[in-house]
């Protein structure tokens, strides 16, 4: 049988909180186009992961992309590399305006390329066009999160990362935030990692779904 | 008392005395006497490190500014005696209480400035006074300072031991302080300072006895200074003075007394000694200052002194005004919580008899937590807040605590340095209730026993847990609100806190426990409520309010 | 006896002079805490070893002859200051970074280092420094020191480049996202130990420039860190930590407050009113700002 190229594969991977282990040898893979659902209770260990597999943690065992494996450790490796996590919190830059902080999601590709990008975007989600000039602190939370979305994406990353995207969102913007993942995953090049409590949010979008228990991953149905 | 200690105490009059002596045997031997007058001005200057010290250690700031009350009571002593004519030993004495009251009014000044902030203060302080004393030379003598004081000491073995018998008093004064109940506060407060005040710890007054002492034991030397050296300048209250006190006192240990003697002792005779080869000694010691401070690793545990002597004495310390009288219970009319535009609270009404136990159910964010920080003071609330008669609005969280409310937190809180034993002895030095010695109090010391004498950064959430019981059982207030007492406990470890709860509810105390593991907190409670969005959605006996089928479907949904 | 405009005028020119000294001051300082939380107590010693910098280069003869090449010889004095905080960085700040109490014990220590050189080397007499243009100027019917003219023009184009780079570049952008989610900046790819020590080095030049320019009109002394540390600490705090343009206000406020009192009540009130204020700003702001190990 042919083995389809996955995506994501992590093989015996462990990542470290400070000195304390949080995720152990966990073994995953995750094919192309999909939405991934990673469930579990409060502080088991979601954001943990999805932060490892981002670069700001410490970590033990082999990160496949795209059947590569990932040498770089930090985060502006894993970014250059197409890993980009939309975090818990959206840590948007508050006093900056929409449009500085879409540029600052490109940060490694400079520039030039960044404004292209940002133009790009703009087009994509016209939403953004008419907030382009207005502080990112003065957006409701939802409208933040749609940010911190796009802004994940300046990057242009092959695998999208989103830890509790849909947290104190109105149904509205949770609408938009799915939109905004099918058009991520439209072409079947790219997939999405996604860590959420929400049941009916990655019921509707969910492609893959798994548990997250004792730091380790058991698949669900 | 574990028999170590003991014999450390012993020890340490011994040491008193081997210093005496040491002291007197030096003065004979080297009747240089410029050796001998110098080193009692290096003496007279660790005055002022044992002063940092004693307040900086405990409390965990760095004061940028303490030489002020070491040149400051130089000035007072020397005008004392130019102007007033005063004997020596009164000008020494009123200079030292001038610099008392000062300290006490740079705590009040400092009441609310932590770390950072309380640096700068200190240190913009010591500046403005450095100022004044520069420029204003009619009064201060300007850059020279004040000369011609009459020496009091003339000669210099005699002043060589009393400066050495002033540093002696000094320390011993100091460590006394160290050892007492407001050096043990202070050093809690220094930690965790909202666990303390949840204590009862009262901050601004352990704050200004601190200073003051600190201050008092500075100003002794710059006033000594003053009146055996026969001058004083604006530098004996500069910054580099000032910052040479604080490197020294963090090198010489945040709690030792003996450490900041020896530290302070030892830099000014280095420094001394390498003046007689190079000119250069300045430098060099600074850059051994330097290379001491920026060592990586740091020190392991300071030595803090034994508090044991606190577990059994006598009276315990009378807590202040707002006691409890009568049986009414608590009791909550109309109590709002607003943050920003959310309202966590609204309009939450109900009452709680003395002596019963009651849970708090809710979903995740409908206020539970919010509803026992209101009770205890640690959010602004309005509305009325009664316990036991004595209404709650006006006063602070500590003040509260001494009434009698007590709140554990959701996440354990502990004073990282601390051990178990220590933490106990906090709880029982903050408040005025007799100790529950019972089994439960027994069965929470075995289990922290492994760890009893490690500090409390530590220990594991459990332990920390057991930790936090055991100071209920100690110091048992009236009314004592459980946030989540038995989160992340396995089945036995919660036995045995729920065994401590029980223990609490047979001697009298009120409880009020938010949990979400409801089979574990049914154990203990009589009733219950509900909240929900803010607002008391049902409150009764705890049977009643399950077998309601709409609890049900909002705890099934939990 | 002057007119009132000319007092004015003299007032004014002495204001926006002090006031620009304490910005290049505290600018760097400002964006140091807030690139990293880093608080640099050493940032004063920046500003005395552009003084002495500038004594020292003038002492060698290589001042130059004219204001052109002094002002050169400024620049250059700074930048090298600039590099030297650079390997401060490295080798004291960014070890001590992690324990807040490890961060104010060497900055205090090295400050006393610094101090203690001089003192060594120089003895306790003053150091003397050619003004970068001597004598006064004439700006309608003042005559103002010329010096102080020139802080003023150098400060004012500096700060206006510094504002550009920070709202207008890339690099600006990281500097400003670092210091308001340092988490968040890292996602980016931004790596803030990097933007920390580049900071730290625009910091250090900034200061020494200031030192440079004014030296000419003070009296340098190894005891001068302590007045630029207060003064930068006071401007931040006042200022608000995090806005470059609070900063900036804060510190032509404060200089022109400085002036005004001195004319008026004396130097003695001058100084203390100058400590007060901080001291009132820090009761009114005391923010959590440094959070502890």
């Amino acid at each position: 049988m042919e083995q389809a190229m996955s995506l994501l594969r992590l093989e015996q991977f462990s990542v470290w909180r400070g000195r304390t282990q949080v995720i152990w040898d966990v073994v995953l893979s995750i094919s192309p186009g999909a939405v991934f659902a990673l469930e579990g209770s409060n502080g088991v260990g979601k954001t943990t992961l999805l932060e490892g597999l981002a670069g700001l943690h410490t970590t033990k065992g082999d990160l496949w992309l795209r059947e590569r494996r990932l040498e770089s450790r930090g985060t502006s490796g894993r970014v250059v590399e197409g890993i980009s996590l939309c975090p818990d919190g959206r840590h948007l830059f508050t006093d900056m305006t929409v449009w500085e902080n879409l540029l600052l999601g490109s940060y490694r590709a400079g520039f030039a390329v960044g404004k292209r990008r940002a133009q790009a975007m703009l087009d994509a989600v016209p939403w953004l066009r008419d907030r382009i000039r207005q502080r990112a602190g003065t957006l409701s939370g939802g409208e933040q999160q749609l940010v911190a979305v796009c802004r994940a994406l300046m990057s242009e990353p092959v695998l999208l990362l989103l830890d509790a995207p849909t947290s104190g969102l109105a149904p509205a913007f949770r609408i938009q935030v799915s939109d905004l993942v099918r058009q991520f995953i439209a072409g079947g090049e790219r997939a999405v990692l996604l860590a959420d409590d929400d049941e009916k949010f990655v019921v509707s979008i969910a492609s893959d779904r798994a548990m997250l228990s004792g730091g380790r991953v058991v698949p669900r149905s | 008392m574990p028999s170590a200690s003991r014999w450390f105490l012993r020890l340490r009059r011994l040491w008193v005395v081997l210093a005496v002596g040491l002291l007197f045997l030096s003065a004979v031997l080297f009747r240089d006497s410029v050796t001998l007058d110098v080193a009692a001005t290096w003496m007279l200057a660790a005055l002022l490190v044992v002063g940092w010290t004693t307040f900086c250690g405990p409390a965990q700031e760095v004061s940028l500014g303490h030489a002020l009350f070491f040149g400051g009571a130089g000035y007072v002593a020397a005008l004392f005696q130019l102007r007033a004519g005063l004997h020596p030993i009164a000008a020494l004495l009123a200079a030292s209480g001038c610099t008392a009251v000062l300290g006490g009014l740079l705590a009040l000044l400092t009441a609310r400035h932590r770390g950072l902030y309380f640096s700068m203060v200190t240190m913009a302080v010591q500046i403005a006074v450095y100022r004044v004393l520069y420029l204003r030379g009619d009064i201060f003598g300007g850059e020279e300072g004040l000369t011609g004081i009459p020496v009091a000491i003339v000669d210099r073995s005699e002043l060589y031991v009393a400066a050495g018998l002033l540093l002696l008093t000094g320390s011993l004064v100091a460590t006394r302080f160290l050892r007492s109940r407001t050096g043990l506060l202070l050093g809690a407060v220094g930690q965790h300072e909202t666990l303390a005040r949840s204590l009862g710890a009262n901050l601004t007054v352990l704050r200004a006895a601190g200073l003051s002492i600190a201050a008092a034991t500075a100003g002794v030397g710059g006033a000594a200074w003053a009146l055996t050296q026969g001058y004083v300048s604006p530098d004996l209250a500069g910054e580099e003075l000032s910052a040479r006190a604080a490197l020294l006192g963090c090198i010489g240990g945040l709690w030792s007394i003996p450490g900041a003697v020896v530290a302070s002792l030892g830099w000014d005779g280095f420094r001394f000694f390498l003046s007689r080869f190079t000119d250069w000694s300045g430098p060099i010691s600074a850059g051994l200052l330097l290379g001491l401070v920026a060592r990586p690793a740091r020190q392991s545990g300071p030595s803090r002194p034994n508090w044991d002597h606190l577990l059994i004495s006598s009276s315990p310390p009378s807590a202040d005004g707002a006691v409890a009288v009568d049986e009414t219970g608590l009791i909550l009319r109309d109590v709002r919580v607003r943050f920003g535009g959310l309202n966590a609270l609204e309009g939450v009404t109900f009452t709680l008899p003395k002596g019963r136990a009651i849970g708090v159910l809710g979903q995740n964010g409908a206020g539970k937590t919010t509803l026992l920080n209101a009770i205890a003071g640690l959010v602004p609330a309005t509305g009325e807040m009664h316990w036991a008669g004595v209404s709650l609005t006006r006063l602070d969280t500590a003040a509260r605590a001494r009434a009698g409310v007590r709140k554990t937190f959701q996440h354990p809180a502990r004073f990282p340095d601390f051990s178990a034993w220590e933490h106990l002895q906090v709880a029982i030095a903050a408040s005025s209730a007799r100790p529950l010695d019972g089994i439960a109090l027994r069965r929470l010391l075995t289990m922290c026993e492994p760890v009893r004498s490690r500090p409390a950064s530590e220990m594991d959430p459990a332990t920390l847990r057991f930790l936090e019981m055991a100071m209920a059982l100690v110091a048992p207030p009236g009314l004592l609100l459980l946030d989540e007492p038995y989160a992340g406990l396995s089945a036995s470890q919660a036995e045995v806190v729920s065994a401590a709860i029980g223990e609490l509810k047979s001697a009298g105390l009120t409880l009020l426990i938010v949990e979400h593991r409801l089979a574990d907190m049914l154990r203990s409670i009589d009733d219950m409520v509900v909240i929900g969005r803010g607002r008391v959605l049902r409150a009764g006996p705890a049977a009643e309010v399950l077998a309601d089928r709409e609890v049900e479907e909002l705890y099934l949904r939990m | 006896m002057h007119e009132p405009v000319t007092r004015l005028f003299e007032l004014l020119t002495l204001c926006v002079a002090r006031g620009s000294l304490y910005a290049l001051i505290a600018v760097g300082f400002a964006l140091v805490f807030g690139a990293g939380r880093v608080l640099n107590l050493f940032h004063g010693s920046f500003f005395l070893l552009g003084a002495y910098g500038a004594y020292v280069v003038g002492a060698l003869g290589f001042a130059g002859s004219n204001a052109g090449e002094r002002l050169l010889a400024a620049v250059l004095v700074a930048s090298g200051v600039g590099i030297f905080a650079l390997i401060y960085y490295y080798l004291v700040l960014r070890p001590s970074a992690a324990s807040w109490l490890r961060l104010v014990t060497t900055g205090l220590a090295a400050n006393l280092l610094v101090a203690e050189v001089f003192r060594a080397y120089y003895g306790t007499r003053s150091a003397s420094v050619q003004p970068i243009v001597a004598g006064t100027v004439r700006i309608g019917s003042v005559n103002v020191l010329a010096q102080e003219v020139v802080v003023a023009v150098v400060a004012a184009v500096l700060l206006a480049a510094l504002g550009w780079v920070l709202t207008r570049t890339l690099w600006g952008a990281a500097v400003r996202a670092v210091a308001q989610d340092t988490f968040g900046a890292r996602l980016m790819g931004i790596n803030p130990a990097v933007t920390l020590a580049l900071t730290v080095t625009l910091a250090g030049a900034l200061a020494g420039l200031a030192g440079a320019l004014a030296a000419p009109t003070r009296i340098v002394r190894p005891d001068m860190w302590s007045f630029a540390l207060l003064k930068a600490l006071t401007v931040v705090i006042v200022g608000g930590i995090g806005s470059l343009r609070g900063t900036c206000m804060a510190a032509y406020g404060l200089g022109a407050i400085e002036v005004i009192a001195t004319a008026w009540l004396g130097e003695t009130a001058a100084e203390l009113g100058g400590v007060l204020i901080a001291v009132a700003a820090l009761t009114i702001r005391p923010r959590g700002v440094v959070a502890d190990a």
